[in-house]
């Protein structure tokens, strides 16, 4: 962890009327890295995310990408800047296929006059859908199937693949393996390894602690809207964090 | 490319591929061997009167305007909206166009109730019909895209408003001069043995295909009726995109306008009091998902043609005409019956 | 899932095959008649279709009696072209509109029918055998009579009936108009306009009650005005006081008329007309030339006469 953070916040601070939802909170997510943000119920966790992603604006507080600082007025600027989002619940639409899914708002156009008209190149849409599936080791039946007929946890991969091909920086994932059993969950962390050995940095929110341990590579804990600590996973454990989490503190130092 | 493995959670592949594309080209395929079936019975049973070239015509003529009308409404249920107005908003359109082309056009046609009104004030008409179903259509949109009212309640409303601006403008009285071409040549005439009603809801229907399948605008359509927030967040102009597919709606149903005035060659204040329920009943026969998101113009096609058909035949067969009623309602429900069917199943695999 | 689909599809065309096989019999090559109605489910309407029913049957002629779901063109075409295209000997229409029904009814002429109108009519009687009908201004001017002889020749007079454009409806309130002028002593408050609204016509009577505390008398060109407007004299408490003539028969009417709530009925007769369109219908087979106008009768159902009330109530209750 070391060089200019890819996406820094310093100072955040966002208030709904009288609760203070974040009180100074500092954040970074370094370039190719898993990052987990973790934090109690009400920490601030998927406040500060929508500050990041666009969704919401601070109240005060600066944001810096790269270092230089930038004005994330909303998803569409985040997603120019190269940073996309995907949220806990799935912002597919089920009755389209995984490659129509990947393209939703950015369909490919024939060249030509046909494009002109509005005409979209369903094969080359399928074919560079089928290549990133394969990239990043999505597996699934046929790119032409309504997504509403994949598992839950093709699903989320679709999401996935569908951020990474379009966030060339950074991708927020919010709890994306809340709602899977273990097989899929596990295809879907490993999915989340490949998309960050593609050169993206990923920022995971989760409330599962040896998940956490198992995929991050860094961790950053809030708690009460601030954030308390900042440590490797390497060499840290489930009550160190939890200790961080509740406490704000790593007092305890791991029993060895 | 890796998507066809034997993975665990990929088994079912074998239960698609042949229905899964007939099923799509199709809508539903069942509904279209329904459509054979009947045509196949009423053929048989009357050969001479059902199996007329006479009779395949009207009936081809007798679908063709409310094919327009369900074309319309095909992309307004698959974004998940519905418009109840298509019909009040045809007759509105058929009035706004024929007092214009009666106003430009003063002498007497040569037969009974007709103007000898030029091309050119038919085509002034055709716009003034197009341009006002458009504009219900964008008042339409504005209300449920930007108001945020239900679809249900602003056509059922506009569905009002139409009718009575219609009946406001020519006191309750149809407006019986219409250009004599546009009767002569649109309502009953042909192009090598077709049609021209039939001509032009089969361009239309054409037309509307290819937008929704193979168009940005299609696959927009398909996606903001899919899960609208999604599409939202994916950067697709949702609001924008619901007014243009209600205009679309509004601007076929001035269209149907001007087919009906031509075919009747009068306005009819009194009638298309039905077709709302009728194009409705006719989408969601061809597959079309009331939920958004599904749905196909060939479905519509011969969605519109089941209760055309089934009129026909019970009136050659001589069956009383209470049991067309009932079976249109019975094929309606089975229709239903059947997408709920299907979906639960997608949703369990 | 296809397996299924035909499975249910079979079953709707096997009951399909069934109810057709039961419903008709053979053609007899030149005995078949088509009656085309003007909408389904009308009381008047199928007291027309019985009493054809019944006068086919002793002529010895194959009736088929067809109807559209709403009295509008748009809905009644469909049925006209399914008609032409099973090509009967003979055809009765009840045309819903003057002007859209001209073509299909050609149509139908063109390819053999003879074709008759009944109850109302189009604009073009070129193709038509003869048009049944009631003199419908005549029914207006015995309403007026009876009127005046109800109010003992003096009073206001209002009138409610559909928004012009109904050529039937407009012919009754011209002779009531017309034949009012002749009894000095009435006083006409003018028409007020209903399409078919039970609920509009029973606002109009109340509001003109308020209008005019001394209206005497309330003629109403069809029945739905009627059924309102005897609600709104309820309503304002004064059934009886208010003297109320209504056109037609329907069931309703009989009802009110019986309890005094409606003085007089003008009745059409629907099972005559139904009657004289197979007898019309029976001489132009025969090679019979026909009038190019056919009436039938009026009748005009004073106090007291229950008997003749029931005896023309719109009733569609023959054997089907």
């Amino acid at each position: 962890m070391s060089g200019t953070p890819l996406l820094e916040a310093r100072g955040i601070v966002r208030r709904f009327g009288h609760v203070q939802a974040l009180g100074g909170a500092d954040f970074s997510v370094y370039p190719g890295e898993i990052c987990a943000l973790i934090g109690d119920n009400g920490a601030g966790k998927s406040t500060l995310v929508r500050i990041l992603s666009g969704a919401d604006r601070p109240d005060a507080g600066e944001i810096l990408l790269e270092g230089k600082p930038v004005d994330l007025a909303s998803p569409g600027t985040a997603q120019q800047m190269g940073i996309a989002t995907v949220y806990q619940d799935l912002a597919l639409a089920p009755d389209l296929s995984p490659a129509d899914n990947l393209y939703l708002g950015r369909e490919l156009l024939r060249p030509g006059f046909l494009g002109s008209l509005g005409f979209v190149d369903r094969r080359r849409m399928r074919r560079n859908a089928t290549e990133q599936f394969s990239r990043l080791g999505v597996k699934l039946r046929s790119p032409r199937v309504a997504v509403a007929t994949l598992s839950g946890g093709q699903r989320q991969s679709v999401a996935i693949t569908r951020a990474a091909m379009w966030a060339d920086k950074l991708i927020f994932m919010d709890e994306p393996t809340a709602a899977l059993g273990v097989i899929q969950t596990e295809r879907v962390l490993n999915l989340i390894k490949q998309v960050r050995d593609q050169g993206i940095a990923v920022v995971l929110i989760s409330h599962n602690m040896p998940q956490v341990l198992e995929v991050a590579d860094r961790v950053e804990v809030l708690r009460l809207g601030q954030r308390v600590a900042q440590l490797p996973t390497l060499g840290s454990s489930v009550e160190q964090l939890v200790a961080a989490m509740t406490s704000g503190t790593l007092a305890k130092e791991p029993a060895s | 490319m890796s998507m066809t493995t034997s993975d665990p959670d990929t088994d079912h592949s074998d239960r698609h591929t042949l229905g899964e594309i007939l099923g799509r080209a199709l809508g539903g395929g069942w509904i279209f061997i329904l459509l054979i079936v009947l045509i196949a019975i009423f053929a048989a049973m009357r050969p001479t009167q059902f199996a007329s070239s006479y009779n395949l015509s009207t009936l081809a003529i007798n679908a063709a305007i409310l094919l327009v009308l369900a074309i319309g409404q095909t992309f307004v249920i698959i974004t998940a909206g519905i418009d109840l107005a298509v019909g009040s908003v045809l007759v509105f359109s058929s009035v706004a166009a024929a007092s214009t082309m009666l106003a430009l056009s003063g002498s007497a046609g040569s037969s009974y109730g007709t103007t000898d009104a030029s091309w050119g004030v038919i085509a002034i008409g055709t716009l003034v019909g197009v341009g006002t179903g458009a504009a219900w259509g964008l008042l339409n949109g504005l209300l449920v895209a930007f108001a945020r009212i239900p679809a249900l309640i602003v056509t059922l409303g506009t569905f009002g408003m139409s009718l009575g601006f219609a009946q406001i403008v020519t006191g309750g009285q149809d407006v019986r001069a219409v250009p004599e071409r546009l009767v002569d040549v649109i309502g009953s005439g042909s192009v090598a043995g077709v049609p021209s009603l039939v001509l032009i809801a089969v361009a239309v229907a054409i037309v509307a295909g290819i937008a929704l399948h193979l168009t940005r605008f299609g696959m927009r359509t398909f996606a903001i009726g899919s899960n609208a927030e999604g599409a939202r967040r994916a950067g697709i102009a949702v609001r924008k995109q619901t007014l243009k597919v209600y205009m679309l709606a509004g601007a076929l149903s001035g269209l149907a306008g001007i087919m009906s005035i031509a075919r009747f060659a009068t306005t009819t204040i009194g009638g298309h009091a039905g077709d709302n329920l009728a194009t409705i009943s006719a989408v969601v026969l061809g597959g079309t998902s009331l939920f958004g998101g599904v749905g196909t113009i060939v479905g519509t096609v011969i969605g519109v043609f089941i209760p055309v058909v089934l009129l026909n035949g019970f009136v050659i067969l001589g069956i009383p005409p209470f049991w067309q009623t009932v079976t249109m309602g019975a094929v309606l429900i089975l229709a239903v019956w059947i997408d709920q069917l299907k979906r639960r199943a997608r949703e369990r695999g | 899932m296809f397996a299924r689909a035909w499975t249910k599809t079979w079953i709707a065309g096997a009951s399909l095959v069934a109810l057709a096989a039961a419903s008709t019999g053979a053609q007899a090559a030149g005995k078949d008649v088509s009656l085309v109605l003007g909408v389904k489910g009308s009381p008047f309407y199928d007291a027309l279709a019985c009493g054809a029913k019944d006068e086919a049957k002793k002529l010895g002629l194959d009736l088929t009696v067809s109807a559209p779901d709403q009295f509008a063109a748009d809905s009644q075409i469909p049925v006209i072209d399914a008609v032409t295209a099973r090509g009967p000997a003979a055809a009765v229409v009840v045309p819903t509109d003057t002007q859209a029904l001209i073509r299909p009814m050609a149509q139908l002429a063109k390819r053999g029918a003879k074709v008759l109108t009944v109850d109302q009519t189009i604009a073009d009687t070129s193709f038509i055998q003869t048009q049944i009908v009631t003199d419908n201004e005549q029914g207006g001017r015995l309403a007026a009579d009876a009127m005046n002889e109800l109010l003992g020749g003096k009073g206001s007079v209002m009138m409610i009936t559909q928004p012009p454009g109904s050529a039937g409806q407009d012919a009754r309130a011209k002779g009531f108009e017309e034949e009012l002028k002749k009894y000095s002593g009435i006083t006409y408050l003018g028409p007020q306009y209903q399409s078919d609204d039970p609920q509009k016509a029973a606002e109009i009577v109340t509001s003109a009650l308020s209008a005019h505390p001394d209206l005497a008398g309330v003629f109403s060109t069809n029945d739905q005005g009627a059924i309102g407007g005897i609600t709104g004299l309820k309503q304002a408490a004064a059934t009886g006081k208010v003297k109320f003539v209504a056109y037609d028969s329907a069931t309703a009417e009989v009802a009110a008329f019986k309890n005094g709530a409606i003085s007089v009925l003008i009745a059409q007769n629907p099972k005559q007309e139904g009657e004289v369109a197979m007898q019309s219908v029976k001489r132009v087979l025969d090679g019979g030339k026909l009038e190019k106008t056919t009436l039938t009768e009026i009748a005009v159902i004073k106090p007291g006469e229950n008997a003749k009330a029931d005896q023309y109530e719109y009733k569609g209750n023959c054997a089907q």
